[in-house]
Formats: structure tokens, C-alpha cells, sequence
């Protein structure tokens, strides 16, 4: 649903709450964990990820070769209360992306990952 | 074309997130909440609750095409009622999307999870019907009549009318099941029983540990709604006189509100 701006002098009823903005962290986090990733740090972005999820954290980077990718943009997001889920895609310079799909969350003062997806390579009904 | 499209395979936009109930619950523990579902305390629930309908809306309009497509030996009755559900949900998904604007949230907000489109992972029509017509809408049922109050307390009429609006069809999709469930199994009366437990299991699978009364036996506990503080239910409910318009039977009530608080002991 596409945001509709300044809606004061449209009839019919108006929106009776505001929309939640996601605190900046969020984009702050999701551009560090895709430098690391790009950089190959597994040991920072271990440090990054709650514990259950650091081997899920280090198959994510190995399957992400560092110095393969140049560029990255934030596809989808979506929350669950304060948490929020983020899908990421990663060019590389030989076409192939890598998209995965991460969810961070605050915790004790600092953004964390809570849970790790890798989607590249996945089909679904729109791919044969 | 592929017939009973896999779980995994329901295709969604690039941008859109859609996750499993597990990972939904598990990102609502991590953060202290109540697994599953926004509870009606919550200050998001009214925002949650009408993007989760919403997602549902759109799973029950895929899943009455899917029904149609994956079963063209059916009645030709049979296959007119799914068509015309498939044209009321996607009504239905048009209103929940104007509603989701309405209380400052949009389509996407929230994570989609397919639990809806995992029950039409079955290749019986009675089963289906069951399971998504009796046992699906009848939870929609539950959940509409809830934020109608809801909408009621908070002195929203928009709310309150398209809900009801909604709620309407339902009720017939849950009728139209209870017929082609007793329909389709006439003198099999053990698929009748494999659509029941069918059924059953998808009751089963939405009594939220608990977290499900009865409209009588929900406790009430104040809440804020914008500027206004109101008293209003601390649990999901099960809307029995909109299940008896619906045509469940009074034991069928009962039994799910008796199934809902036994799960509350585990």
C-alpha cells in the first residue's frame, strides 16, 4: 500500500493512528552486517548474532565469499513489536546476487540478530 | 499448471516478508510476548490483527482458486461456490487493506506467515472444505467478532461496519463448508471423519495454547485505544452466537471451548 501522504483535505474517514518509523539502528545494523559480510569478518558477525543463531550466522558467511560483493539494498521489511525482519540483497560484479533474509532486535543497549535466512537460490512459485 | 502448490512455493512479491509461524512465535518469545498472536492488551493488536486478516484474506482467495484448480472433477456446484469465494476474498483483501491504512499500518508491516495456505496442503475437497471453510472462517468468526466489540468500545464505526460487512460473507463460507463437507462424503462415512479430524486438527493448531475463551469467560482488564482508556478482553474469543449463525452445532462450540482452555494446562 503505497503511502498516501497529506490526506487533510481528502473526504471520508481519516487514519486514526500514525505510522510506526523504524528507529535508524535498523538501517545502521543491516549496513554493518552487510560490510562484515562483504568483508569476510565471520568473527565480528558472530559477535553481532545472539548465540542460537551463530552457526547459522557463520553458513551465511561462508556461503557470501568475501570481496564478491559490491552493493547491497534492504528488498523487504517487515517487524514483529520492536523486532525487525529485513530481507538484503547483495550485487556482485558477475550478476549473481545473494539474498538473504535477517531479523535484529535490541537487546541490553545494542541491535543483535535473532534469526538468519539465506534465500539465494530459492525458488518459489514466480521461478521455474 | 502445478497442481497443490508446496508451502514454500507460495509466491509473494520480492519485497514482501513471509516467514513460518515458527519463526513468528520464536520472534515474539525473544522479546517476552506471548507466543503467536498479538494479544488484545497489546498496543499494536489492533494493527497486527487486521494485517494478519488481511494476509489471511489473500491466502483464502488463493486457497478457494487452488481448491477449484486442483479438483475439476468436483461438482460443478461445488466449483461455483470456491469461484465465488474467491471473488469474496479478494473484496475482503481490499477492505483489509483500506482498514490497515485507516489505523496508520499498511500491507507489509508485519511478517505474513503461511500458516492459512498450509492447510490446503491436502488432495481431498471434503478435507479442504473442512478444514479451511468449517474450521478456518469459523476462527475468522471468532476474530471478527472480537474487533467488532472492539471497534464498539472505541466508538469506531468505520471499524465496526466493515468488519461486519466481512463477517456476513463468512458466515456463509462457513455454511457453504458444512455443506459440501456432508455433500462430498455422502455414504463415506469414514471420509467424513478423515474431513472431521482434518478439521479438528486445524482447531487444534489455532487454540493458542490457552490463550482462546470463551466472549463469557474473557477477563477484562483495561487498555489504551489512541486518547481513550477502555475495559476490554485479555484473551482471543470464541464468538459462540456468530459460530451458531454460521451453522456449528452447540456441542461443536463447546467442544473447541473446552479444547482451548485444556490446552491452557500444558
Amino acid at each position: 500500500m503505497p503511502d498516501l501522504g497529506k490526506r487533510e483535505n481528502v473526504m471520508g474517514p481519516q487514519p486514526i493512528a500514525k505510522r510506526v518509523v523504524p528507529p535508524a539502528e535498523v538501517e545502521a545494523t543491516a549496513k554493518r552486517i552487510t560490510e562484515l559480510l562483504s568483508a569476510g569478518k565471520v568473527s565480528e558477525l558472530t559477535e553481532l548474532t545472539v548465540e542460537s543463531m551463530r552457526t547459522e550466522m557463520e553458513a551465511l558467511a561462508k556461503s557470501a565469499p568475501a570481496g564478491r560483493y559490491s552493493g547491497c539494498a534492504i528488498v523487504a521489511m517487515a517487524r514483529v513489536n520492536l523486532h525487525y525482519y529485513l530481507k538484503i540483497r547483495m550485487m556482485s560484479a558477475d550478476g549473481e546476487p545473494f539474498l538473504f533474509q535477517v531479523r535484529i532486535g535490541e537487546t541490553k543497549g545494542r541491535w543483535m540478530v535473532f534469526d538468519i535466512m539465506n534465500l539465494s537460490g530459492l525458488r518459489s512459485a514466480w521461478t521455474r | 499448471m502445478q497442481k497443490m502448490i508446496a508451502v514454500d512455493k507460495l509466491a509473494r512479491p520480492e519485497n514482501h516478508i513471509l516467514v513460518s509461524l515458527e519463526r513468528i512465535r520464536r520472534a515474539r518469545e525473544d522479546q517476552g510476548l506471548a507466543p503467536f498472536n498479538a494479544m488484545p492488551y497489546e498496543e499494536d493488536f489492533l494493527k497486527t490483527r487486521l494485517h494478519g486478516i488481511c494476509a489471511g484474506e489473500f491466502q483464502a482467495m488463493e486457497a478457494a482458486g487452488r481448491t477449484l484448480f486442483d479438483f475439476p472433477d468436483a461438482p460443478w456446484e461445488f466449483q461455483l461456490d470456491m469461484a465465488r469465494q474467491v471473488w469474496d476474498e479478494s473484496r475482503h483483501s481490499e477492505i483489509y487493506m483500506k482498514l490497515l491504512e485507516y489505523v496508520g499500518s499498511f500491507l507489509g508491516e508485519f511478517p505474513e506467515s503461511e500458516v492459512l495456505w498450509s492447510c490446503t496442503q491436502i488432495d481431498d475437497p471434503a478435507c479442504r472444505v473442512a478444514g479451511i471453510n468449517r474450521g478456518l472462517e469459523g476462527l475468522a468468526c471468532d476474530v471478527f467478532e472480537q474487533i467488532i466489540r472492539l471497534a464498539q468500545k472505541m466508538g469506531d464505526p468505520v471499524i465496526e461496519r466493515a468488519v461486519d460487512y466481512v463477517l456476513a460473507d463468512e458466515i456463509m463460507h462457513v455454511r457453504m463448508g458444512s455443506k459440501w463437507m456432508r455433500k462430498l462424503t455422502e455414504g463415506d462415512p469414514e471420509r467424513l471423519k478423515r474431513a472431521q479430524m482434518f478439521q479438528e486438527n486445524i482447531d487444534n493448531l489455532f487454540n493458542f495454547q490457552g490463550g482462546r475463551t470463551s466472549t463469557e469467560q474473557a477477563k477484562q482488564q483495561p487498555q489504551r485505544v489512541g486518547e481513550k482508556e477502555i475495559e476490554f478482553d485479555a484473551t482471543l474469543t470464541i464468538a459462540k452466537d456468530a459460530r451458531l449463525l454460521a451453522g456449528f452445532t452447540e456441542e461443536e462450540i463447546d467442544r473447541l471451548i473446552k479444547a482451548a482452555s485444556r490446552s491452557a494446562a500444558y
